[in-house]
């Protein structure tokens, strides 16, 4: 029952007035930045970071970590209503609620995932304070060889199981990672392909092809024919009984909410992984043990509670690693663990057995953020959605503004407003014929981590790196995840074979 | 400007011509109202950028700057260093550098390094730190005397070739006869301290507040600091000098690796800068960092002061490039690049 | 879309050899660093080669969603294209803030909308470009137009 009472306590803490004003205005700000495409989620954190010195440490990290709460929350909302991914771990909730939008089923999609979003990062902390007594050992399980075998296993997923053939999907995957090759490289020191070119001597950025790949297709597919997102639907107007629906969705799919939710927490957890890896396990898991695979990326459903889930429930897991160790679990970690210094806090082993109401408390923080942001998007869902219905001769030039603008805005270099047309014709192709471009991001982001995670296993621990507990398991887990449709057909014949 | 700072200015040029030489006023006037650009490695919460944001709005309030913050890590730490030597050269891009790096590519002819640090302009530094070298709980050796003896490799972890703990680590290695086998790839030093603690290295070299923080509650056990005299935040941690029989060569490279770590986290601004300017903000920043609330505030926040004017900065430039022959060169081109890995 | 398919998997495999090459050759290298391109580059011209004998061969693969192409025609995706880019040298030669509200005031008015339309909607663009980008996030976009400002 000290699990109880410590969640009490924690929830007791942070009833405070000041703490609650701070949520107040920070949630709309993570939400805004997660929710316009172009302006991301960590430049949200990153102008807040100022704002902290000279407050007191759960004011400071309320405000941080609210906002940072809620990004994905926004994130999902242009992803299926743009089918442009907020921030890339988003770009698995375009596969299914994107075209729900474009079937005139946005505020159900929109219900669902905003629903799925705050359930899920609720779910996240529970986890969080449950194994928040017993997280050294944890974390520790985790090194180069698990990191290597998790990032293989979230762009495989993908590959196989996300939007187009399994063919298409793997070239993606390695046409991302190939692409992420370019540029400076941690582990020898050398920047690779660089051509003379100041731009590329840290390679391609993440914001320009993010938006490249995603957004310009569809903003050529809106201002081609000028036709709304939604133009495949009958009706014009969203209703906030649509939006209602898609919640209802979320509670008569519990299996499937507690799966993915459960994805998102044990894969959060791992340091640099996990952030970027668990919505696609999430979505991978849910095709292949779904009762309707067939619908997936057409308007399932259950494709975008899963990613959505999982993505909220993953922040509190890369919480995990950030108080006990002081080892960011995601890059938004990162930037808060720098809160928790200004604030003259030290996240590490001690400091929990110091300061574990504290570490309770902004577990508390994330999980009222995330209720809190669901319930308002939910109630605004009704009118974001009518964006669907917008003639796409008025949408379009305005998100290119708005496109043009976050990329400027992110590293402040003009190149990269020029390379987003550039990743745009890539997309556009892509699109076109059927290569996942979910894949592709997953494989960019994650390569960091797959070639200097296979360098250092291999340098320490030699070619038997993944003889470990941990690795073999997931090894496992990544097998089973891509047979398990073919392992299912084989029983079922047997079985009616044998009758 | 705005009008109303057009007019103050002037009024100041005029008294300034009135009182008689008096430059640092038009220094102070031309500052007054203009936005300068300050940049930085670091990404936003990390030390670099926690160290800029703290002194920013004092450098606001003492000049009557906007401050346009940039954070960019790219090329190694390297790209700012590259856009502050090129840039204009008005004393209104200001950069917060990570010494090391800086130093070793120019140092190494990493590709993409476009700047020559003797023809910076150095301000001040706002903290240097000595190294500690530490071994894990679970490296095979108990110290380092018996890694020395037995001589089998021990690995080492870092975050890159020339970042400035796998630097150190080379040099002190090659200095003191450690065969040691770095391991690089981690993306920052909480993931080589994580590697360290999970048994995937044997060992690591990060600065002495880091090391600090790191080795609370035993986990990490404090072999060496690598300088000439022991570390504040390790009084009972011996020096490389002292825990070794030090040879003349040896001695070189351990000073030559003091020299490095003696650049630190420094401020500069592009070559070519007037005179005037540069005098004033070196006064500026000498204000603000010797301060000793603002150093009281930044030691709260674990990110130390350790102060050093634009001379000493210079100084230790020229001794990294004063130091190396074409012989030197290539050995410490080998020594770093090539020898452990 | 037959032809598509070929000329994608043709040029997916030109560009992997092109920088292979380029790493391997003019560039020459060592192996630790090019271990990893060799391997994923290798990867890809094994598949790209295996989907271009595919496409050549008119294979349909299991999977491939059916939907209709975005754009019915070259003329029209160059059209839309070009519509796009458009906004690229109105930044440029006119700063972010002009650029852009131009950019838009013409869009709109060569699609159809009315003058009010067009130029509410471009002036709150403008208002938020300022406002948002400029002033809140400090962010240092061009402002003036090529040769003018100081």
């Amino acid at each position: 029952m000290e699990y109880f009472s410590l969640l009490s306590e924690g929830f007791l803490r942070v009833m405070r007035p000041d703490l609650l004003l701070i949520m107040l205005a920070a949630i709309p700000f993570g939400l805004i930045f997660g929710l316009v495409p172009g302006l991301s989620g960590l430049t949200a954190l990153a102008i807040l970071l100022p704002f902290i010195y000279g407050m007191q440490p759960l004011q400071g990290l309320a405000l941080l970590l609210s906002a940072h709460a809620v990004i994905y929350t926004g994130g999902s909302v242009s992803a299926i209503i743009l089918g442009i991914p907020g921030s890339p771990p988003n770009a698995a909730t375009v596969l299914d609620g994107f075209p729900m939008a474009r079937q005139g089923r946005g505020g159900e999609a929109m219900g669902a995932a905003l629903a799925a979003s705050g359930l899920g990062g609720i779910f996240g902390v529970l986890v969080l304070v449950a194994i928040l007594p017993i997280l050294e050992p944890i974390v520790l399980l985790f090194g180069s060889p698990e990191t290597f075998f998790l990032a293989l296993m979230g762009v495989a997923f993908i590959a196989v199981v996300g939007e187009g053939p399994m063919q298409k999907g793997l070239i993606s995957g390695a046409l991302g990672i190939f692409l992420a090759l370019f540029g400076y490289q941690s582990v020898t020191g050398v920047p690779r392909f660089w051509f003379g070119s100041d731009y590329l001597l840290d390679g391609f950025r993440i914001i320009p092809l993010a938006l490249g790949l995603f957004a310009i297709p569809e903003l050529i597919a809106l201002s081609s024919k000028g036709r709304a997102v939604a133009h495949d639907s009958d009706e014009s107007k969203i209703t906030f009984a649509q939006v209602k629906e898609g919640v209802w969705q979320v509670f008569r799919h519990p299996a499937l909410f507690f799966k993915s939710s459960a994805i998102g927490a044990v894969v959060g957890v791992v340091p640099g992984v996990g952030g970027e890896t668990s919505p696609f396990v999430a979505y991978a898991a849910a095709k292949q043990t779904s009762k309707h695979p067939e619908l997936f990326g057409k308007g399932s459903i259950e494709g975008v509670i899963a990613p959505e889930s999982s993505n909220n429930a993953k922040e509190g897991g890369a919480l995990v690693p950030t108080l006990a160790f002081g080892i960011p679990g995601s890059t938004g970690m990162a930037l808060l663990l720098g809160g928790f210094l200004i604030l003259g806090l030290e996240p590490g082993p001690e400091f929990l057995k110091e300061h574990m109401d504290l570490g309770v408390g902004l577990a508390m923080v994330v999980a009222i953020s995330n209720l809190f942001a669901a319930a308002v998007m939910i109630l605004l869902a009704r009118h974001i959605a009518q964006i669907t219905h917008l003639e796409g001769h008025i949408l379009a030039p305005l998100l290119l503004a708005v496109v043009v603008l976050g990329t400027f805005a992110s590293k402040q270099n003009p190149m990269d407003v020029v390379y987003v047309f550039v990743f745009g014709g890539l997309g556009y192709i892509l699109k076109e014929l059927s290569y996942s471009r979910a894949a592709l991001i997953l494989g960019f982001v994650l390569t960091n981590a797959i070639e200097s995670s296979l360098h250092i296993s291999l340098r320490s621990y030699g070619w038997l790196f993944w003889m470990r507990p941990v690795s073999l398991i997931i090894i496992a887990l990544l097998a089973l995840g891509i047979l398990w449709p073919t392992v299912k057909r084989r029983m079922r014949a047997r079985k009616a074979s044998a009758s | 400007m705005t009008k109303r700072s057009s007019i103050f200015a002037f009024a100041l040029a005029a008294a300034a011509l009135a009182a008689g030489p008096a430059a640092a006023e038009d220094a102070a006037a031309f500052f007054k109202g203009k936005t300068l650009t300050f940049m930085t490695p670091g990404s936003p919460g990390g030390g670099y950028d926690t160290y800029m944001r703290s002194i920013i709005p004092y450098l606001e309030k003492k000049t009557g700057v906007t401050v346009v913050p940039v954070n960019d890590g790219g090329g190694g730490h390297r790209l700012v260093v590259n856009k502050t030597y090129a840039a204009k050269p008005d004393g209104l891009t200001l950069l917060l550098t990570d010494g090391e790096a800086t130093l070793a590519g120019q140092l190494l002819d990493v590709p993409g390094t476009r700047y020559d640090l003797q023809k910076m302009n150095w301000i001040v530094r706002a903290n240097g730190e000595k190294r500690i070298f530490l071994f894990t709980k679970k490296s095979p050796y108990k110290s380092i005397q018996e890694a020395k003896t037995v001589g089998k490799p021990f690995k080492v972890g870092a975050v890159g070739k020339t970042s400035a703990e796998g630097m150190a680590a080379a040099l002190a290695a090659h200095a003191l006869g450690l065969n040691i086998k770095m391991v690089i790839g981690y993306k920052g030093s909480r993931e080589f301290v994580r590697a360290a603690l999970q048994g995937e290295v044997d060992a690591i070299s990060p600065s002495e507040s880091s090391a600090k923080r790191f080795s609370k509650g035993g986990r990490l056990l404090p072999q060496l600091t690598l300088a000439r005299e022991r570390s504040e935040l390790f009084p009972n941690v011996p020096t490389a000098f002292e825990a070794f029989k030090v040879s003349k060569e040896s001695a070189f490279w351990l000073d030559f690796n003091s020299a490095f770590s003696e650049v630190g986290r420094a401020i500069a601004t592009s070559p070519n800068v007037p005179a005037d300017r540069l005098a004033f903000l070196r006064k500026v920043f000498t204000e603000i960092l010797t301060d000793k609330a603002f150093q009281a505030e930044m030691a709260k926040k674990r990110r130390p002061i350790s102060y050093a004017d634009h001379k000493t900065l210079e100084k230790a430039v020229s001794t990294v490039f004063g130091a190396l022959n074409a012989e030197r060169k290539k050995q410490v081109q080998h020594i770093i690049l090539e020898k452990f890995y | 879309m037959k032809a598509f398919e070929i000329a994608s998997a043709a040029v997916l495999l030109l560009f992997v050899a092109f920088i292979i090459g380029a790493g391997a050759f003019f560039y020459g290298y060592p192996m630790n660093v090019m271990r990893f391109p060799y391997f994923v580059g290798g990867f890809l011209l094994l598949m790209g080669a295996w989907r271009l004998r595919g496409a050549i061969r008119g294979e349909r693969l299991e999977g491939e969603t059916e939907e209709e192409p975005t754009t019915d025609s070259i003329g029209e995706f160059a059209r839309t294209a070009l519509w796009l880019l458009l906004i690229l040298p109105a930044v440029w030669l006119l700063g972010y803030p002009a650029g852009i509200t131009a950019y838009l005031l013409v869009y709109f008015l060569a699609h159809g909308q009315t003058w009010l339309t067009s130029v509410l909607l471009s002036a709150a663009a403008l208002a938020v470009t300022y406002f948002v980008f400029i002033v809140f996030l400090r962010v240092n976009l061009p402002v003036w137009p090529i040769g003018l400002g100081p």
